[in-house]
């Protein structure tokens, strides 16, 4: 019976040593992309293959674009609230409501129009096949075609 | 009466003299340097299976069925590699899932907006 117990404990060991080796190798590449400085960045180099001067290049433009995109995140913003107040004011169906919803508009269309050029200049740092697959990935996010396309990406949402 | 650690180092210095006293009654054989050298590049590469056996072998020597004991443990092996192997696979979608997020909202204006 002692026997029975040391060999099924023995065992179990083992399992529990060729599980976590197996788990521990399998995930290096994760740890290593985490303790980066910029973990989103590195993960694109992995995803996309990137070489070291594409990469370098590529975070530059990031870094560069990143001010931009705070600018445009601010007056997304500033004119949600705009138009929140407005239909919590009752005021949802003047000429004030269309002037901001045509503001709305236009700030989406200047947005979009930023994005789409930061990810052409990314794209173009890539060989041909990462560039394709990339725009097509971060098109699809970005910019749904569709209503499941949408639906995936608020399901992404945490 | 002489103490146990006496008695090892008279052991000792009776070995020592005897040693110094001995001489080799034969030559090496001819070759001796090489035949040693080409027994240790014969000699069978390193393999993982020996590690195996001997352990089989080691845990053996608490049963009689060894053949059982083998299979057991290379089952256990298996199923811990295989669980091992499911983690991983879930972990690095989730982890890919949650970067590709991560990238998209920085870089997205609407997204970003929510942060």
């Amino acid at each position: 019976m002692k026997r029975l117990l040391i060999l099924t404990l023995l065992g179990l060991g083992v399992g529990i040593v060729a599980y976590s080796g197996v788990y521990f190798l399998g995930t290096a590449e994760q740890r290593t992309l985490q303790k980066s400085e910029s973990p989103e960045l590195a993960w694109l180099k992995t995803e996309f293959g990137l070489s070291a001067d594409a990469f370098d290049r590529i975070s530059k433009l990031h870094y560069s674009y990143l001010p931009k995109c705070d600018e445009m995140c601010a007056l997304v913003a500033e004119k949600n609230k705009t138009l929140r107040s407005l239909v919590e004011s009752g005021a949802g169906d003047g000429d004030e409501w269309k002037r901001v919803m045509s503001e709305a508009v236009q700030i989406r269309a200047e947005c979009q129009e930023t994005m789409l050029e930061h990810f052409y200049k990314v794209s173009r740092e890539m060989r041909a096949e990462p560039r394709r697959r990339y725009l097509e990935w971060v098109l699809a996010k970005t910019v749904p075609p569709s209503h499941e396309a949408l639906n995936e990406t608020l399901n992404h949402h945490p | 009466m002489m103490n146990p650690n006496e008695k090892m180092q008279k052991n000792d210095r009776e070995l020592s003299s005897t040693l110094r006293k001995w001489e080799m009654s034969s030559n090496l054989p001819i070759d001796f340097k090489r035949s040693v050298w080409n027994e240790i590049s014969t000699q069978e590469p390193f393999d993982p299976r020996i590690i195996f056996r001997s352990f089989i072998e080691w845990v053996s020597l608490f049963t009689e069925r060894r053949s059982i004991v083998a299979g057991y443990f290379a089952v256990v092996c298996l199923v811990g590699v295989g669980l091992g192997l499911l983690h991983v696979k879930s972990e690095s979608e989730s982890f890919h899932s949650s970067m590709a997020y991560s990238y998209v909202r920085l870089v997205d204006p609407y997204l970003h907006a929510d942060r």
